[in-house]
């Protein structure tokens, strides 16, 4: 379905929030997205008519629920051209990626002792990892951006060597909306015999993944940025590695037998997932997964792209504006700004009382904004399905506004 | 009209716009920077002390409006007052100072320069 203006408006419909928030303007879909009712539905429809746990009972509604979480599995496995198998269900990307970092360890190379990062990564993806080199008595490096907001890919290939045991690196930046070259990267990475994990966060809903096309080792994601529930998020990993990976939690459902003093790790997946599931919400992403390709993933794209171009154009009005976004044929969906020396939650806070909804702050990336010179962060819009050009007009007038009353 | 409605009023506007004991003390006893790592602020505070007494004040650095105008507010307060007092000062008495709407998000920004205060009282001296 190509979306337009008026598609854009139709499909708001699909969003109850709206119905209980009357002309709210919601541009902070990269922080969280709104969920459409046919998710909602799903949720509630599992709670009201198959609800039991799932791996466990032997009667007819466990077996409704099995087939209803298996289903859901094998959506997601689908949408990525993943094996079934291949997917661990965790709470978010943040969960994914510790998971990574909680188990990779023990199958690394003791000759590697680095590893890769960039400086557009999330917290998520940075601190788990400083952690982890300080265990593991290894290196990070950080790949650099360049003045355009895009990496230094002359960088990148300074810093992949030999000497890389994991590169793990954002595919769209949650603060610059830079698109990276991934597979660049995880050819490089391959080229160096390294682990390489791609944090999908803010790409997964408007950009298709191919994982075996990409052959990277990981990829992480969260269904709440992708208009599914919270609490349920994804790790994908190869059938091979997943394998040879020590469990990430203990408990039930992640073995095949125990007895005193010792247990046997259940296979992939379910070795990774101990303890009850977030069933219902497992099944809210699968139908996520639906809504976003009944509309299709390119569509989704091109009219985030039509909001980005109309944005950015149209932000160069507002005086004092400082843009911190590589371009329209390189960035997706995300467009951080500063307003002269505004503080970013001063212009969060008038644009709330004017009923639009941004991000303002760090967006968890404090050492990007050390980097940009900008300690308080930047304010930023992200675009859905839902939002229109006649929202971004009315961002424009209240920003105008504020840069008059603040600036 | 509700005054907790809006915060971004002309009075509390014109507040901001001109802080009152914003700048440098030249001849401070105590001196001492408080960062909001989560806000990206930093807010430094000048004092000078007098036989327990704090006979001047001044703040500077960069924050929200809230932060800004709290600390303008609190720092008139503290002028005279024994350090002890100063010292016993509870975040509850800082919002006492503006008649606006203090949402628990903004509690930080609203109570960073007491934070300051106490600090610079606390490990502020200056050791000549």
């Amino acid at each position: 379905m190509k979306i337009n203006n008026k598609i854009a408006k139709k499909l708001r419909k699909d969003f109850p929030i709206f119905k209980n928030n009357k002309g709210m303007i919601y541009l902070d879909n990269a922080a969280t997205s709104q969920r459409p009712k046919q998710v909602i539905k799903a949720v509630t429809d599992f709670y009201e008519k198959d609800n039991a746990n799932v791996g466990r009972g032997l009667y007819t509604l466990a077996e409704k629920a099995m087939a209803d979480y298996d289903n859901a599995r094998k959506t997601i496995a689908d949408f990525i051209n993943a094996d079934a198998k291949e997917i661990i269900f965790t709470k978010n990307t943040t969960e994914s990626l510790n998971l990574l970092s909680y188990t990779l360890s023990s199958i690394l190379s003791k000759k590697k002792d680095e590893i890769v990062l960039t400086e557009m990564e999330h917290h998520s993806n940075l601190v788990p990892w400083q952690y982890f080199a300080k265990k593991n008595k290894m290196k990070l490096k950080i790949i650099r951006i360049k003045e355009d907001f895009t990496l230094d890919m002359e960088d990148a290939k300074q810093k992949i060597t030999d000497k890389t045991a994991i590169i793990s690196v954002t595919h769209v930046s949650n603060v610059l909306g830079t698109i990276n070259q991934i597979d660049e990267i995880i050819k490089l990475g391959k080229s160096h015999d390294a682990i390489t994990i791609i944090d999908a966060a803010q790409s997964i809903s408007k950009i298709k993944i191919d994982v075996k096309k990409l052959d990277c080792d990981f990829l992480a994601f969260s269904s709440h940025k992708m208009l599914g529930p919270t609490g349920i998020g994804v790790l994908y990993g190869k059938k091979e590695i997943l394998e040879k990976m020590p469990p990430f939690n203990f408990g039930g459902g992640m073995i095949k037998r125990v007895e005193w003093g010792s247990a046997e790790w259940a296979d992939i997946p379910e070795k990774f997932e101990a303890g009850t599931q977030n069933i219902a919400e497992s099944i809210g992403l699968g139908e996520a997964i639906k809504y976003l390709e009944k509309i299709g993933l390119e569509n989704i794209a091109d009219w985030e792209r039509q909001l980005t171009n109309y944005a950015l154009e149209k932000l160069k009005e507002v005086p004092q504006i400082k843009i911190y976004n590589p371009g329209l044929d390189k960035s997706a969906g995300i467009i951080s700004f500063s307003l002269g020396k505004i503080h970013p939650h001063d212009v969060s806070a008038l644009l709330d009382e004017k009923g639009i909804v941004i991000r303002a702050g760090h967006c968890c990336a404090m050492p990007l904004m050390k980097k940009l010179g900008i300690p308080q962060g930047v304010s930023r819009i992200s675009f859905s399905i839902f939002n229109t050009f006649e929202e971004i007009d009315k961002l424009i007038d209240v920003l105008k506004e504020i840069e008059v009353k603040l600036g | 009209m509700d005054k907790k409605k809006s915060l971004y009023n002309e009075k509390i506007l014109e507040l901001w716009r001109n802080p009152k004991n914003f700048g440098e003390l030249e001849n401070p006893t105590h001196e001492h920077a408080e960062e909001n790592t989560i806000c990206g602020d930093e807010m430094w505070i000048h004092l000078r002390v007098e036989n327990g007494i704090i006979k001047d004040a001044r703040f500077f650095g960069a924050g929200c409006l809230v932060c800004i105008i709290f600390a303008s507010e609190l720092i008139e307060k503290i002028k005279g007052m024994k350090t002890e007092q100063v010292l016993k000062l509870k975040n509850e008495d800082i919002l006492k100072l503006l008649d606006i709407k203090i949402t628990p998000l903004k509690m930080r920004c609203a109570c960073l320069s007491l934070d300051a205060v106490q600090n610079c009282l606390k490990k502020g001296k200056i050791k000549n």
